[in-house]
């Protein structure tokens, strides 16, 4: 049975958060992590839940950050489980978990929040700087791979 | 219940398509499409994800040019598909894949990441395979853009 409304409101009260209903299909909550304040938005649409952060950071002004931005999102996308990074056709970056509607339990519900919040924390000073810092660099990673000389 | 290789293995012949064994955590597999011979599907089993790889999907752009229309598509792409991700690994490379909790994993799951990933990969690659080659080629997003209007 696809999740409704009213399954949302008791899972938000369980996982003791306030929230806002928006309407039958759109809920909105907030947290506050180490180095921001961030609002979630559920949407229930068709056969999936989107829990997002739209925006996470926005559009980047200076072209110069584009490319280390997007480079350095879809290196994320490659280490996250269960969320990833998107552009959105404004160019605003959003951090989005999609779950199907279809049975979706207290548990999945809070596995997403849970991975929003932490991925959210874990990663906005760097892609905030990245998308309107032009002369930021992403974290350097070892290189492991082994080499001739 | 944790998903084991066994219950894989029956999957699979549930679905029907031909597999390897690679070792206690890996499994190969892969169809044929409408844009390329063949995929191959990467399955891998961790404690507690299970990922459903194309890996390459493509190599990573040896044109720098390529790369800012590139990964702009990509992350664009993420933001319409569902299930399915675009990524980049270590090498550049880019990667299609599917993550699913390993607790509980059904049948249902298991063709649905399938299914997911080989839509995707056949309706996608031609794009992103031409943006990564051509400095040239041009993003459906780019074109859908310069619609806009404006004075």
């Amino acid at each position: 049975m696809a999740v409704t409304a009213e399954t949302l409101e008791e899972y938000f009260e369980q996982y003791k958060w306030t929230y806002q209903k928006l309407d039958e299909t759109y809920f909105r909550t907030v947290f506050r992590g180490d180095v921001s304040t961030f609002t979630i938005q559920i949407r229930i649409a068709g056969d999936w839940v989107y829990f997002s952060i739209v925006p996470f950071v926005v559009s980047p002004q200076d072209p110069d950050c584009e490319l280390k931005l997007y480079k350095h999102l879809l290196h994320l996308n490659h280490e996250m489980n269960m969320a990833k990074f998107t552009v959105d056709s404004d160019g605003d970056v959003n951090l989005t978990v999609e779950l199907p509607s279809e049975n979706l339990d207290y548990s999945e519900f809070c596995d997403a929040l849970g991975a929003l919040a932490y991925y959210a924390d874990d990663n906005y000073a760097q892609v905030f700087v990245l998308a309107h810092v032009p002369e930021a660099h992403p974290k350097v990673e070892q290189d492991l791979d082994w080499e001739t000389g | 219940m944790t998903l084991t290789v066994e219950t894989i293995e029956s999957y699979f012949e549930e679905y029907g398509w031909a597999y390897e064994l690679l070792d206690d955590s890996h499994f190969l597999t892969g169809f044929n499409s409408e844009v390329i011979d063949t995929f191959a599907i990467y399955i891998t089993l961790t404690p507690n994800w299970v990922y459903f790889s194309i890996a390459p999907f493509v190599e990573a752009p040896s044109d720098p040019r390529c790369e800012l229309k590139l990964y702009s598509h990509l992350l664009q792409l993420c933001q319409q598909i569902n299930m399915a991700k675009f990524s980049v690994d270590a090498d550049g490379d880019v990667i299609l894949t599917v993550e699913l909790p390993r607790e509980n994993l059904d049948y249902s799951e298991f063709s649905d990441a399938l299914g997911a990933l080989s839509y995707y990969a056949d309706q996608n690659y031609e794009a992103v395979h031409a943006l990564a080659t051509d400095p040239d080629a041009v993003s459906a997003f780019e074109e859908e853009s310069d619609l806009d209007w404006g004075e």
